[in-house]
């Protein structure tokens, strides 16, 4: 089982809530956008990937 | 079983801790359940594969033809999958989209089930 | 004195051989050896040689066919065990499935998928006992059409003269009556039986539910009724005819002894003789018919008893499993084997009650 990912996921997602904090509050906030969102887009690609390999084991699996 | 006291404990803890991002960010929350619910999910197939290798055992045992249990795992499989993205759904508050998958998932198991229908009215039709 | 001695002596020791050569010439005119040819294989197979004589031991031909019986019963169960596992597997997995999903309509589509699984399998097995069946009614018919007629001349010739033509006519006409019905109704209702129950199963609908209730009880209600109306026809034309028989028979004894006034006693004794004779192989015919029967139904009992058993057997392990309506779909295919084993019993008794009756005619 792929714990790391969960954790690293988790990691990401307390930097981000951080960061997001420290530049909101020093008035960047597009950047806080920016930061949150490109965060987003990679977790994203990567939890897209996982779901995409579930899939094909589920399809070899269940003969679908 | 080791394997299923640690998806316990894992869902455990990425529940307290997309708790604990919601807050922030809530869009990473819901990402983190999505990867939870892949790795479960994947160890889980991994054991379905054990059974799935006995029944096959059993199939070719009793010397039914496979076309009488595929349309059954199939259902199986399309239930399975159609519930969990619902369900993934719903955790982000998109009950159309969750009700929409389950569904497609009704209709799909239908379709899996036609070919068994179709094959029992032929040997009815061919009796009577 | 002394020659009166040995008259008698020689009379007696002339009368021995006489008395054999009467049975051979009777069994031959009453065509016993055509009866001996007119045995089914199947029969054959069960209990070895047959043949009409007095050395004929029932009790030793119903023990093989006993022991044929048993190994059959035991062979189709191990093959049938085979398909009740692979139905008894599609109930755990939808079980399995039912239990992951708690609610929702998806564990509905399972149970659809489940329930046509295990109807195709079991239509094709009930196909199988179906042309068993019908092959036993037929083989039975077409033995009662070699059996009936010996046994009631037979029965005619010891005395029964009016109660026997009855018989054979009532016991021809009620096969005749069952193997129509069997072929147009019974097994018709069967298959709808199973059909029903499928349906009930996939789609939990109360209405199929009683349509299956209905369809059950209407094929049970046929078969009791026709065997009822039977024994109850036979037995009317027995006590009836019965006494008509005794009575037609010591009339004409009597009226022998009358119109021929020195030989007619003679006569009269020779023909109680010849009667005498034609009861014991009236009872040796319908001795050797029933160990018969019971070979030609040996195997098709053992096989749908078989099923019957591993049917219900499989429902009742499913039953522990929360796998819908499976179960009963399962239970409802060994009641249909179960109505194919009443089917084939009730031609079985029927021949049965017709050459005890036959056999235990009102004598003289």
């Amino acid at each position: 089982m792929d714990i790391d990912l969960i954790f690293k996921i988790a990691a990401v997602g307390i930097i981000v809530a951080v960061l997001n904090i420290l530049l909101t509050r020093s008035g960047r906030e597009e950047q806080a956008l920016m930061t949150t969102i490109a965060a987003l887009v990679v977790v994203l690609m990567v939890v897209v990937q996982r779901i995409s390999a579930l899939f094909t084991l589920i399809r070899s699996l269940f003969s679908l | 079983m080791e394997i299923a006291v640690k998806a316990a404990l894992l869902a455990s803890v990425a529940a307290v801790g997309a708790l604990l991002i919601k807050k922030s960010n809530p869009e990473m929350a819901l990402l983190m359940a999505f990867a939870v619910v892949v790795c479960v999910f994947s160890a889980s197939l991994r054991l379905f594969g054990t059974i799935a290798d006995a029944i096959d055992a059993a199939e070719k045992m009793s010397g039914m033809s496979p076309a009488v249990f595929a349309p059954v795992i199939k259902c199986v499989g399309i239930g399975v999958t159609a519930k969990i993205c619902g369900d993934l759904c719903r955790d982000a508050s998109q009950s159309g989209i969750a009700s929409a998958v389950e569904l497609i998932g009704s209709a799909a198991a239908v379709y899996a089930a036609l070919p068994l229908v179709s094959a029992l009215m032929s040997m009815i039709g061919g009796m009577i | 004195m002394r020659r009166a001695a040995l008259f008698i002596l020689f009379a007696l020791l002339l009368a021995l051989p006489c008395r054999a050569e009467i049975s051979k010439a009777q069994s031959d005119a009453l065509g016993v050896p055509a009866l001996e040819q007119a045995v089914p294989r199947s029969a054959a197979e069960a209990a070895g040689s047959l043949s009409v004589s007095a050395s004929f031991s029932v009790r030793d031909k119903l023990d093989e066919i006993w022991s044929s019986f048993v190994g059959d019963l035991t062979a189709h169960i191990k093959s049938g065990a085979v398909s009740a596992v692979s139905v008894l597997v599609i109930a755990v997995v939808c079980a399995l499935a039912s239990a992951v999903f708690d609610g929702g309509s998806l564990p509905q589509y399972i149970n659809l998928a489940g329930c046509l699984a295990v109807s195709y399998s079991a239509v094709g097995d009930v196909n199988s006992l179906v042309s068993i069946s019908r092959d036993a009614l037929q083989t039975l018919s077409d033995f009662s059409r070699a059996l009936l007629p010996t046994l009631c001349a037979a029965a005619a010739s010891s005395g029964a003269v009016t109660s026997a033509g009855a018989k054979y006519a009532a016991t021809a006409l009620f096969m005749d009556v069952l193997i129509t019905l069997s072929n147009t109704v019974i097994v018709p209702l069967i298959y709808a039986y199973i059909v029903s129950a499928a349906a009930f199963s996939a789609l939990g609908n109360p209405a199929i539910g009683s349509i299956m209730k209905l369809i059950k009880w209407l094929c049970v209600t046929l078969m009791t009724a026709l065997t009822l109306a039977f024994t109850a026809y036979l037995s009317i034309t027995g006590a009836v005819s019965g006494a008509a028989d005794a009575a037609v028979t010591k009339a004409a004894k009597a009226t022998i002894s009358a119109a021929l006034p020195v030989v007619g006693g003679i006569i009269s004794d020779a023909a109680s003789s010849v009667v005498a004779g034609a009861g014991l192989l009236r009872g040796a015919i319908g001795a050797f018919g029933m160990v018969v029967i019971c070979a030609v139904c040996a195997a098709p009992f053992a096989a749908l008893g078989a099923r019957y058993l591993l049917y219900k057997a499989a429902a009742a392990c499913a039953s522990a499993l929360p796998a819908g309506r499976i179960p009963e779909l399962i239970n409802g295919i060994g009641t249909a084997c179960g109505m194919l084993l009443g089917l084939v019993g009730s031609g079985a008794i029927m021949l049965f009650l017709s050459v005890i009756s036959s056999v235990k005619a009102v004598g003289l």
